[in-house]
């Protein structure tokens, strides 16, 4: 059976069952009941007013007077209200002296098996001489009582009582039964959906609060905690969950915060180190010049120096620039030929095994520049990372309206360490710069993708996922 | 008139008051030559039995005529009404044509019924309208037959007459037959079906069939008798002059009179009249012996 999800209707459904099985079950019981009980009363009722009615006709039958007796079972027949079908009265010799089974005037005289199979033949009447024989016939029972006068039998009266109006009394409770059952379903259906709805109202609230904490928003307020019972302690659950979460919010923000503030102190002091190194050497030359300042050659040696200082922190501060180019033709398949071409060289060089897999159509709607730097700047990290008799694969394909770049090498991988900043400008391990990983993330971020480690048992696996149609930054 | 009162023993209070219990007893019962303010007046089970509304109205009429209480006594049967008329434990009676032809020298008849123009009624032979076939007393052989009463000349006499024509008995030319003490009573039992058919007097058929249109539209007649005097009001020859007179002065005035009258229209009657000498006259089947001779076809019509 399919109940309904919601238990809202599923409380109502069951109260409905319910209320229907206990009535329908105790109805069934007390009509069983009832109709036994009413059985039984009629049958001995019957009896009773059976052998009254034989002692009431028996002078009439003594006198021979036909009238009388047709009268009284008339009358009899007339006043059960249709509880009995029919009356006949045999004489001594079991023929019919009168009957209500009409015409009678067709019975008189005749053999009491003339009125039907619901009235006994003269061999079972022979059986009853003297005491009232109840016996269950067509439909209703048969009872036979001697008409006796002055201890002498005079005949028999057989009346037949019908069950029909027990029957039919029985069928009228049964629809004013179902009429009422009926009504009480109706309050119980409404009583049940009621009662879902109040049962389901916290849980309801419930989640539409985990909803929002899903979502992110952790000031929900869910106001169960107070109530008493399971709800309560649902909401008192949910109230803790929601505050732990938002001590871990407030940890990771910290965290955060501090990872940042180091990464610019990493990055501050790469920069200095950086411009500190040339800077040092051109305050030497400047030192030296100072005190040679008469000779041609100190100043011209001065002077390069001093050029190579600057170009050496020129290169250094635009290196840190990522522009965006958005007049940057865009990306096709010979791009990544061209990359394959300026590679190969320098892998086979190193010794490392190159496998180049790139299956795209011919345009794809993202800047050729960017992504060529990105590819080679990864690239080669890889195969710098792998070393002699190595593999780096790359594989670029199209998911999603994705594109999607993936390198893999089985150089040593990353340590822990080099997860934590692999991102960040002047890392060491990452290219001679350490600045390879750091622009190409920050290439991919700007275009709206991301880059990340994939999960491989030996070596690495960086893979890159760009939107076609992303928001550039 | 006891004279108990005048005997020893019967002179202490607690004797007293059982002397006049007993006294008071048996003047409740109506005794000969004992005056008395009540009129008791005997209905023969033909008429009024069913009707408590023209009874009471032809009660109060008579009492408001003979400035008397009048008490009506109805019996079961002939017999027991004749009996009790007979013992003057009556003032009057109406009873039907056979008693009264039986015992006339002992009555006065105050009054005759003028019905649909003559003082006369007849037998009427009915059967259930189920039996088509039936079209005439013959065609009754080995049936179930059902009379009024035994002392009732149309209910009865007439039929058993008509079967001696015939050479037959009622015990043996029916297969079954009775008495059911009242003419509406063998109309019910001819249209119950308990009976083939029945002999009825034309007068209570024909009240029945516009007052129980329900139960006579079950029964057909196939059958009517010759003429015969109505059934008598009668008073014994015994019964005080000046109430009789009284009584029957009441009754040959009743269509002058406005109350009168509406007790005749409700028994559906035009008047009552003193009897012409010749109208019981020819009581050939007042006899409880029917004579041989009479052939049924004289009797039937």
């Amino acid at each position: 059976m399919v109940l309904p999800r919601s238990y809202r209707f599923q409380v109502a459904l069951i109260f409905a069952l319910l209320a229907l099985c206990s009535v329908g079950l105790l109805g069934a019981f007390l009509l069983n009941q009832g109709y036994r009980l009413a059985k039984t009363d009629r049958l001995a009722g019957a009896q009773r007013s059976s052998v009254l009615l034989a002692a009431n006709i028996a002078s009439a039958l003594y006198e021979d007077d036909l009238w009388q007796v047709y009268r009284s079972i008339q009358r009899y027949v007339g006043d059960s209200r249709d509880e009995v079908s029919a009356v006949a009265v045999l004489d001594r010799d079991h023929r019919i002296y009168a009957t209500t089974i009409g015409p009678a005037r067709d019975y008189l005289g005749r053999p009491a098996n003339a009125l039907g199979a619901a009235f006994p033949t003269a061999a079972h009447l022979s059986a009853i001489p003297h005491q009232a024989l109840v016996r269950e016939r067509e439909g209703g029972f048969l009872v036979a009582s001697p008409i006796m006068r002055d201890g002498e039998v005079l005949g028999t009266l057989m009346v037949h009582y019908s069950l029909q109006a027990l029957l039919d009394g029985i069928r009228i409770l049964i629809r004013r039964g179902a009429i009422l059952v009926l009504c009480f379903l109706l309050v119980m259906v409404a009583a049940g959906a009621w009662l879902g709805a109040h049962l389901v109202r916290p849980v309801t609230q419930l989640g539409r609060c985990m909803g929002e904490v899903g979502r992110g928003n952790l000031r929900v307020s869910c106001r169960l905690q107070d109530q008493a019972g399971e709800i309560g302690d649902l909401g008192r659950g949910f109230e803790e969950m929601r505050q732990g979460l938002c001590e871990r919010e407030a940890i990771i923000g910290e965290m955060i915060q501090a990872k940042r503030l180091a990464a610019v102190g990493r990055v501050a002091a790469g920069v200095a180190h950086e411009i500190n190194n040339p800077l040092g050497g051109m305050m030497n030359a400047l030192d030296t010049y100072r005190r040679h300042r008469d000779d041609p050659e100190i100043e011209r040696s001065t002077l390069t120096l001093l050029e190579r200082g600057l170009d050496q922190i020129h290169h250094t501060v635009r290196a840190l620039l990522v522009e965006a180019k958005p007049q940057d033709r865009m990306l096709c398949t010979t791009d990544f030929e061209d990359l394959l071409t300026l590679i190969k060289p320098t892998a086979q060089a190193m010794g490392v095994g190159l496998d180049w897999c790139c299956v795209l159509p011919d345009a794809v709607m993202l800047p050729a520049t960017q992504i060529r730097q990105v590819v080679m700047n990864l690239v080669l990290n890889a195969l710098h990372a792998t070393g002699k008799r190595g593999n780096v694969r790359f594989v670029c394909q199209l998911e999603d309206s994705h594109l999607v770049l993936t390198v893999t090498d089985d150089g040593p991988g990353f340590s822990p360490e080099q997860r934590d900043h692999m991102f960040e400008p002047f890392v060491s391990g990452f290219g001679h710069t350490g600045l390879g990983l750091w622009v190409s993330y920050q290439i991919i971020t700007g275009l709206g993708g991301h880059i990340a480690l994939g999960d491989v048992t030996r070596g690495a696996c960086l893979k890159v996922s760009i939107p076609m149609d992303g928001d550039r930054t | 008139m006891l004279g108990l009162g005048s005997r020893a023993g019967y002179g202490t209070p607690w004797c007293r008051w059982a002397v006049f219990l007993v006294i008071a007893g048996l003047g409740a019962l109506p005794r000969p030559g004992v005056a008395r303010d009540t009129v008791n007046v005997g209905l023969a089970p033909v008429y009024l039995d069913n009707d408590r509304t023209t009874l009471a109205a032809f009660q109060s009429y008579l009492e408001r005529r003979l400035g008397r209480t009048v008490r009506f006594v109805e019996r079961a049967s002939y017999d027991d009404l004749t009996r009790l008329l007979r013992s003057g434990r009556l003032d009057a009676a109406w009873i039907c044509t056979n008693p009264y032809l039986q015992f006339r020298n002992e009555y006065t008849v105050l009054g005759v019924p003028v019905y649909h123009g003559q003082p006369l009624y007849r037998s009427y032979i009915i059967v259930a309208d189920t039996e088509p076939q039936v079209r005439t007393l013959q065609d009754l052989r080995g049936k179930v037959f059902a009379f009024s009463d035994p002392d009732s000349n149309s209910g009865y006499l007439v039929v058993r007459r008509a079967l001696a024509g015939l050479g037959e008995r009622p015990q043996t030319f029916f297969r079954r037959s009775f008495f059911t003490n009242g003419h509406r009573q063998v109309v019910y039992a001819v249209a119950a079906g308990l009976a083939h058919g029945g002999a009825v007097e034309s007068y209570v058929w024909d009240r029945l069939r516009s007052r129980e249109p329900e139960v006579v539209h079950h029964t057909r007649i196939i059958s009517r008798s010759r003429w015969f005097g109505f059934p008598p009001i009668v008073a014994p020859i015994d019964t005080d002059g000046s109430l009789r007179d009284a009584f029957s002065a009441a009754l040959l005035e009743m269509e002058a009179d406005p109350s009168g009258r509406k007790v005749l229209q409700r028994l559906a009657l035009d008047r009552f009249i003193t009897p012409p000498p010749d109208l019981y006259a020819t009581p050939p089947l007042a006899s409880t012996q029917p004579p041989d001779d009479a052939p049924a076809s004289v009797i039937w019509r």
